[in-house]
């Protein structure tokens, strides 16, 4: 048997690089449960990197959609909150008009109701006009000037400035990958309008909605001196009652925008919901991939530090011994 | 007849033998930790006399003649030092690779909360704010300042990439920059190192004599060549009177005790004049230092410290090392980018038109949207553009830069959208137009091939290189006379003073033997890149005109029905569509030619990172091998020849142990004189 000769630069060389070797890895375990993490670098473990990264895509994805559906749902309910108070209003309305067109109504009383109608008119065109921060809701998209204004001689009548809801009036937000919602009803839907139209001739009066039948009751509760009578003609208990019906269908127009609101709330809640539970399924994903198991690390370093205390203990005996020793010349 | 001295002489040379012997020993104990430095032995003979001997007993058996030394020895095995070399070689490549992959990944690092991504990121939620709150001042200034914040950080990661390459490589528009390059001092480090094994080599010679060899010497050699071979692949071949051949790839850089051929580093053309092309490494006669042997000889240094530095700074950016390759790809993503969003800032479909407000107005109104969001502080891509056909080919990610005047007034990013597609008596004019359009376009496409980004590079080096070559050649006349002066030298198998005169000034005349071999060469490529070239089809003078005056119309019916729809919507600020559209680019998949490989940018983003780990871990795993290779080959070469303590020790005894002895013979011998002398008394 021949043995190879150990010279004693090898014995060095070879202690050195035993324990840089077992340094480093200590010093990798100290960054590990240091950092928490097991992949500090791609170069760590690329396909767990790969993996983290993707990761954080679709988490940073969800983070935006769930940013846009928390700005959709405080606007849907404030939308929400108007319909509801504008509902409360007709209710009044309804029976205002039930009470005017009662035949014992007399003058006085049809205008001192006519005084109320005026108020909640102008009433129902502020919840037209209604703000969210600083946006007009109910006017499509024009959200940055009153969508319900002001019209007519007296200023009396009341016009829709918005985008009508004919056209393209929705104001999306996108809650997942491609998936868009709108946020907005638009207002004439709701609310309707009431205005001459000076640009035909002869000038046509626009009306419809709510707004329209309510501006017509007001009408037929106080009817307007017309030239070259000089005195109103009296109310018309009859044409008063026929006003009830429009109210009704209004109420159920209103009603029916509550349900598309109240449905695009409860969709908006649950896409957020399924975000929630897509983030913790990710989160928890991501962590097995990039967390350390921290018993089983911390064992690792003991581990590893017992080596190391041996493997310096064993080269201090080992470079010291030489013939040298045990030689007398 | 045995002397009469009793072989006196026999013992004065055991003593000297012996003390030589302790001598050797000292000087390896010495050395025993001196790098390159091998164990040294005593070789000793038995003393023998030949011819015909006087018929005594000692003599005619050859015995009692005593030791000489015969030689002293080195402990070295030329197998295992060239194998040692050679793995060496690949480990000094894998290492430098895996140092500057570390560097390089850190820069680029994703898993970090500071990453492109992390920007892109936050643009894409910004827009989708902006559809939110169009009219909204605060989510128009947040738009402009990510999309600012994706150019700056897109700039920084470019700069600093492109800082540590060129720390590398150096500059390539400034030559001055190549001497201080890693490069550079490789490179001159290694010349010097060329030069001393030359050196040494002429020491070697002179302090050679018969037989004898001057052990330090070598040793010394023997390091040096392991020192050359960390840097580059080299061969070497070991030749009569202790000399060696150094070689690259067939070119000798050192031959015995002379120093060939030198490496020098730069982007020098044949003529010796700078160029911005990036530097490569050339091989340079020594003794006539005009004359370039090899005008590129990166290939041939494949391996080795400066192999792995040439690799990371390659021009060639499908190699997975490049750091060039990096950049080139944070490019193609930056164009990528920047074009998506320009084309949907400043509306490039038919039937629809981009919108912006105009805050100036009161109430503010939607206007035509002009600026586009993305530019370049290069002013020749940034023209480019905004042309007819905007070109966004040199646009990089060191030079995208977020239009100032988005910047300024944040109104004009365009988040509201027009469509033209209503049914509308007054559209006649935009749809006939728009008819014509497309048809010319079409039209137009079928003709227009475009050019491979690498048949246009092709192309374009071969005419650069064939206009260097252009210059340097003379006329054809004057090669005719070089090659004939050529053919007529080379036949001549001892040249005169006078053949090699005739020819030098056929040489003179033409320039140099160099400069026609690189003609034909750059003339072959450059045809060859021309007919390439020319074969992709090109429209005619007339086609170009009948497509250019249809977009023109087209343009302009467009803008006056915009005109037209204008006034009818300009209130309705609101809109967010396109600023939805902005947002959505995130899950678009970008395909085509130049384009992001059918990935959306955070996943090309990923890619880009996620390759470029895997790629660092492979270096790695490479390292990890080879320096077990290298480790293994290493402790076999120092068991070979290193020095054991235990064994010089042992050998201190046993010469000491021999030398007391050789004094006692001595005694015995002179005793015996002693008594011959006293025989007369």
């Amino acid at each position: 048997m021949i043995y190879p000769r150990i010279t004693n630069k090898l014995i060095s060389e070879n202690v050195v690089s035993t324990l840089n070797n077992q340094r480093s890895k200590l010093n990798e375990l100290n960054q590990q449960i240091s950092t928490g993490k097991t992949i500090s670098k791609a170069s760590d473990n690329p396909t767990g990197a790969i993996n983290i990264l993707s990761t954080n895509t679709s988490l940073s994805k969800i983070e935006t959609y769930t940013k846009n559906i928390n700005g959709a749902i405080s606007e849907v309910d404030a939308s929400d909150r108007s319909i509801l108070s504008l509902n409360d209003t007709i209710q009044r309305v309804k029976e205002l008009a039930l009470k005017a067109a009662d035949a014992t109504s007399g003058p006085s009383e049809l205008t001192s109701i006519n005084d109320e109608l005026k108020q909640i008119i102008e009433q129902v065109k502020d919840i037209g006009n209604t703000q969210f921060g600083n946006k007009y809701i109910f006017g499509g998209l024009v959200t940055e000037t009153a969508p319900f204004t002001k019209a007519g001689t007296n200023g009396d009548e009341i016009k829709y400035a918005g985008t009508p809801s004919s056209s393209n009036y929705g104001r999306e937000v996108e809650i997942g990958e491609n998936i868009k919602i709108n946020v907005n009803i638009a207002g004439d839907k709701i609310f309707g309008e009431h205005y001459t139209d000076n640009s035909t001739t002869p000038a046509t009066t626009v009306s419809s909605g709510i707004i329209g039948i309510l501006k017509k009751l007001s009408l037929e509760l106080e009817p307007p001196i017309v030239p070259p009578a000089t005195v109103a003609v009296p109310a018309d208990h009859d044409k008063i009652r026929e006003k009830l019906t429009g109210i009704d269908n209004s109420l159920q127009n209103i009603l029916s925008s509550q349900a598309t609101i109240g449905g695009l709330s409860s969709r908006l809640d649950m896409t957020k919901n399924k975000l929630e539970e897509d983030t913790i399924t990710l989160t928890k994903f991501k962590s097995t991939v990039e967390d350390i198991d921290l018993p089983s690390a911390i064992s690792k370093l003991s581990f590893q530090q017992d080596s190391l205390q041996t493997s310096l203990r064993i080269s201090s005996k080992v470079m010291q011994s030489s013939l040298l020793q045990y030689l007398t010349l | 007849m045995t002397s009469s001295l009793f072989g006196i002489y026999n013992t004065q040379r055991a003593l000297l033998m012996n003390q030589a012997a302790i001598n050797i020993v000292n000087s390896n104990i010495s050395n025993m930790n001196t790098e390159g430095y091998s164990k040294q032995r005593l070789e000793v003979s038995q003393s023998v006399k030949a011819g015909k001997n006087s018929g005594s007993l000692l003599e005619a058996s050859q015995s009692g003649l005593g030791a000489y030394i015969d030689t002293i020895s080195r402990n070295r095995d030329a197998y295992i030092d060239s194998y040692y070399r050679k793995e060496s070689t690949k480990l000094n490549y894998y290492s430098e690779l895996h140092n500057n992959n570390l560097i390089v990944e850190d820069i680029t690092n994703e898993l970090s909360d500071t990453g492109v991504n992390k920007v892109l990121n936050d643009f894409y939620t910004v827009a989708n704010q902006l559809s939110a709150n169009p009219t909204d001042s605060v989510a128009r200034t947040d738009f402009a300042q990510k999309a600012e914040s994706v150019t700056l950080k897109l700039n920084g990661l470019y700069d600093q990439l492109n800082n540590y390459a060129s720390s590398i490589a150096g500059v390539s528009s400034n030559p001055s920059t190549f001497d201080e390059s890693r490069m550079g001092t490789e490179v001159t480090s290694l010349n010097t190192k060329l030069q001393n094994l030359a050196d040494l080599n002429n020491t070697i010679i002179s302090s050679s004599s018969q037989n004898i060899t001057p052990n330090g010497l070598l040793d010394q050699r023997d390091k040096l060549l392991d020192d050359i071979s960390k840097s580059i692949p080299i061969t070497i071949k070991q030749t009569p009177g202790n000399l060696v051949i150094v070689s690259l790839e067939g070119n000798d850089l050192v031959s015995g005790n002379k120093f060939m051929s030198k490496f020098v580093y730069d982007n020098k053309d044949p003529l010796g004049n700078d160029t911005t092309n990036a530097p490569v490494l050339k091989l340079k006669q020594v003794n006539e230092p005009k004359n370039i042997l090899r005008q590129n000889v990166n290939g041939l240094v494949n391996s080795g410290k400066i192999g792995a530095l040439l690799d990371l700074t390659s021009t060639d950016t499908t190699k997975p090392n490049s750091i060039n390759g990096i950049l080139e790809k944070l490019n193609v993503l930056a164009r990528n980018f920047a074009k998506e969003i320009n084309d949907i800032q400043v509306s490039k479909q038919p039937d629809t038109v981009s919108l912006a407000i105009a805050k100036n107005k009161i109430p503010s109104e939607l206007i035509k949207a002009t600026e586009s969001i993305f530019t370049s502080s290069d002013s020749i891509a940034a023209s480019e553009m905004v042309g007819a056909i905007p070109d966004y080919s040199h646009l990089t990610a060191g030079n995208i830069k977020i239009n100032s005047a988005i910047l300024n007034d944040p109104f004009k990013i365009a988040a509201a959208t027009l469509k033209l597609n209503a049914v509308d008596p007054n559209k006649a004019p935009y749809d006939v137009a728009k008819t014509t359009f497309t048809a010319a376009k079409a039209t137009y496409d079928g003709i227009v091939g475009t050019p491979t980004p690498a048949q246009q590079t092709t192309y374009d080096k071969a005419l650069s290189a064939f206009d260097t070559a252009k210059t340097t050649y003379k006329s054809a006349a004057d090669t005719d006379a070089y090659n004939t002066a050529k053919t007529t030298f080379n036949a001549i198998a001892t040249p005169t003073p006078m053949d090699i005169a005739t020819y030098n000034t056929a040489k003179t005349t033409y320039k140099s033997a160099y400069d026609a071999d690189t003609y034909n060469t750059a003339k072959t490529a450059f045809t060859n890149a021309k007919a390439t070239y020319d074969a992709i089809p090109a429209p005619s003078l007339t086609q170009q005109t009948t497509y250019d005056t249809a977009l023109s119309a087209f343009n302009t019916a467009k803008d006056d029905y915009t005109n037209l729809l204008l006034p009818n919507i300009k209130t309705q600020t609101g809109d967010g569509s396109n600023a939805l559209l902005l947002s959505q680019l995130r899950n678009k998949s970008l395909t085509g030619i130049n384009s992001l490989n059918g990935s959306t940018t955070e996943q090309y983003v990923n890619s880009i990172m996620g390759n470029f780990g895997v790629q660092t871990g492979t270096v790695k795993d490479k390292l990890d091998s080879q320096t077990s290779v290298v480790d293994q080959v290493k402790q076999k070469r120092e068991t070979a020849i290193g020095v054991n303590l235990d064994e010089e020790l042992t050998d201190l005894v046993k010469y000491q142990r021999a030398y007391e002895a050789s004094s006692r013979v001595f005694n015995v011998v002179n005793q015996m004189l002693q008594q011959i002398i006293n025989l007369g008394k």
